[in-house]
């Protein structure tokens, strides 16, 4: 008799498989590099620094979303785009046209990522909603704040000029997301956090039996993905010189892609951080061909979408085969 | 004495099926905010009391078909997603294949039929792939739906890049069609509660569709495939997802892929209104209908109310957090009696 497949499995140490996914992942993007120099003609570095600083915005929420994936339990966090909005509108209304309380916009920017992540983890861990129906219900909440904030709030001129000052192409958005990235690293490897959102991940009634406090983790990873989306949101308002309701939208399969395609399990309880990164930045690297090649923005979105069902296709295989 | 090997399996895919849904469904008479259809009996009937005091008219009979009409794409929607939920998936690109399907039928079925009918006919086969893939692979299905999303998404963006296109004239008139006594809305709501409750209730693929959602194990050691059986639940939902599209068309008469993007959001909501349970195997379909129903006229009650269109995206979500909150609150006042 075939014996039925269980849920939990058990994973192989994260070190050998984040290594694999890292090599393939940056293989990815150096052949996606080439293809887009070799359709404008010439070899860009400019391209690559614009890649590098886009990939920059994806990877930070991708990482945020590689966090909450990484708990296991089918979680995903579909709210990243529009608490990316919100935290923008919110830093906006706050520091004024001018920037005269640009601090305390900022502040009041990141609040907004962290009580919509404490939002998600609250309707998640108390009524038992399955996360991708609390994070779309968050997500849509925030959307219509945003809507109702109106479209006369501007940017204020001094967060453009940080979010836009750069030291020979080291773009402020790349040092501050490889202090976050840091962080995440070192939390993720050399606190229990890590072990512990790795055990829960792979099992939470397991994990729970070994005294993990799988309900504060699990609000732990939304607050988490919140608070990066917001990072993300308010220094894109400020990189782009202007916000809009719609201004992150692409970043939710954006963020889904950056995790799979770095060839984190999308089963939770593994994350592979500099992965995570490289996905981003192949992700963003297939949108710019896809741009150059002529394809229009219908082409490019069955593009990401096929990719994503592609890699975890055969992720999934190569991991069955092993 | 042998019992033939088929018979047995059934009857052991059977128990536990049984075990868990019947007396759920006798305790819900005796609690009866708790529970999840009569959640969404309430509801349905507060939205039309509240309907018919904003707006006399809607209770005559041009003025329920007027309402009911465009409910029933959010219906058919719902009906789809609870098909997926019902095996212990979800469905995230529910509202982009709906408004793919609404794109194709004002487009290519409107120019030529035959053609637009094998589109239709693929888009229910690439249904059935997607289940297939969540199969094979076995990750959640949330990530192959959400690519999948993107698909339909940049499937309809090239085939229509801005909103247009014209509904085919056939399908206005079947659509808007007159029945004796009721307005045909009505018809098609009860037909699509009938028949989808017959599907889960009595059917006897319901039982196996089932079986999956709530014990793949024994589902699987009893001997049925559960390939064919995800793949016929797939089949399904694409086939009630041509249906909304189709709905769609008739009662907007153009296409809009976009329209739909919050239609998924909206069919969770209504899931859990309707008393069904995401972890897979318990669903309602009538509780389905009336929550659908409920939380589409809902959007007409608020424009009664001159409230201003932006609320509407979160209405859903508001009223997703309120019956959860309710749901809660009577459980806690539950155990609170309980105890005394």
């Amino acid at each position: 008799m075939k014996v039925p497949d269980v849920a939990v499995t058990y994973k192989w140490p994260t070190i050998d498989f984040s290594r694999l996914g890292w090599a393939f992942t940056l293989a990815a993007a150096i052949v996606l590099w080439l293809i887009a120099c070799a359709i404008s003609g010439h070899l860009v570095i400019n391209l690559l620094f614009d890649n590098l600083i886009l990939g920059s915005f994806v990877a930070l929420v991708g990482v945020g979303q590689m966090v909450v994936i990484a708990s296991g339990d089918g979680a995903f966090d579909l709210s990243i785009p529009y608490v990316m909005t919100l935290a923008a509108f919110v830093c906006a209304a706050v520091s004024g046209a001018q920037g005269k309380n640009l601090a305390v916009g900022i502040l009041a920017g990141l609040g907004t990522g962290l009580v919509a992540g404490i939002f998600n983890g609250v309707l998640v861990t108390g009524p038992g909603l399955p996360p991708i129906v609390a994070t779309l219900a968050t997500g849509y909440i925030a959307y219509t704040v945003v809507l109702l904030m109106g479209t006369q709030l501007v940017v204020a001129p001094s967060l453009t000029r940080f979010a836009q000052q750069s030291w020979h192409g080291l773009t402020m958005v790349i040092v501050v997301a490889i202090v976050i990235w840091t962080v995440v690293a070192l939390v993720r490897g050399q606190t229990p956090y890590g072990l512990h959102l790795h055990a829960m991940g792979q099992s939470r009634a397991a994990a729970a039996l070994a005294a993990v406090r799988v309900k504060t983790m699990a609000i732990s990873t939304f607050v988490i993905s919140g608070f990066l989306a917001a990072i993300a949101g308010i220094l894109l308002s400020g990189y782009v010189g202007g916000i809009y309701a719609d201004m992150a939208t692409t970043y939710l399969i954006g963020s889904v892609a950056a995790v799979v395609v770095g060839g984190t399990s999308v089963r939770g309880g593994e994350s592979a951080i500099a992965a995570t990164i490289f996905g981003a930045i192949t992700v963003t690297l297939l949108t710019t061909v896809l741009e150059l090649s002529g394809a229009g923005p219908g082409l490019q979105d069955i593009g990401e979408g096929a990719v994503i069902i592609i890699v975890v296709t055969v992720a999934a295989q190569a991991q069955t085969a092993r | 004495m042998k019992t033939p090997p088929m018979k047995l399996s059934e009857t052991q895919l059977a128990s536990p099926v049984a075990v868990t849904s019947l007396p759920a469904e006798r305790k819900r008479i005796g609690r009866l905010p708790a529970s999840g259809a009569s959640t969404a009996a309430v509801l349905l009937v507060a939205v039309a009391v509240l309907t018919i005091i904003l707006q006399p008219s809607a209770a005559s009979s041009s003025g329920v078909g007027l309402l009911l009409g465009p409910t029933l794409p959010v219906v058919f929607a719902s009906l789809a997603q609870m098909f997926i939920v019902l095996v212990g998936d979800f469905d995230l690109s529910v509202g982009y294949a709906i408004g793919l399907v609404n794109v194709f039928s004002a487009t290519v079925l409107t120019t030529d039929i035959w053609l637009g009918v094998v589109v239709l006919f693929a888009m229910v086969l690439a249904y059935v792939a997607m289940g297939a893939i969540v199969e094979l692979v076995h990750v959640p299905a949330i990530v192959i739906t959400l690519g999948a999303s993107f698909i339909w998404l940049g499937v309809g963006l090239t085939v229509q890049p801005t909103p247009g296109g014209i509904s085919p004239t056939w399908l206005l008139q079947v659509t808007n069609a007159t029945w004796p006594v009721l307005p045909e809305a009505v018809y098609i709501l009860l037909a699509g509660a009938a028949i989808s409750w017959w599907i889960v209730k009595r059917w006897r693929l319901g039982m196996v569709l089932r079986g999956l959602g709530n014990n793949r194990g024994a589902l699987e050691s009893s001997g049925w495939s559960v390939m064919r059986t995800r793949l016929s639940a797939y089949a399904l939902a694409g086939t009630l997802v041509v249906i909304a599209g189709l709905l769609t068309t008739s009662v907007t008469t153009s296409a809009d892929i976009n329209a739909n993007s919050t239609l998924t959001l909206t069919t969770f909501v209504v899931i859990i209104i309707g008393g069904c349970q995401f972890k897979g195997g318990i669903v309602e379909p009538v509780g389905v209908v009336a929550a659908a129903v409920a939380i589409s006229l809902l959007a007409s009650v608020l424009a009664f109310l001159n409230v201003a269109a932006a609320w509407n995206t979160a209405v859903e979500g508001i009223v997703l957090v309120a019956v959860l909150s309710m749901k809660w609150a009577v459980h806690q006042f539950g155990r609170f009696t309980r105890r005394l």
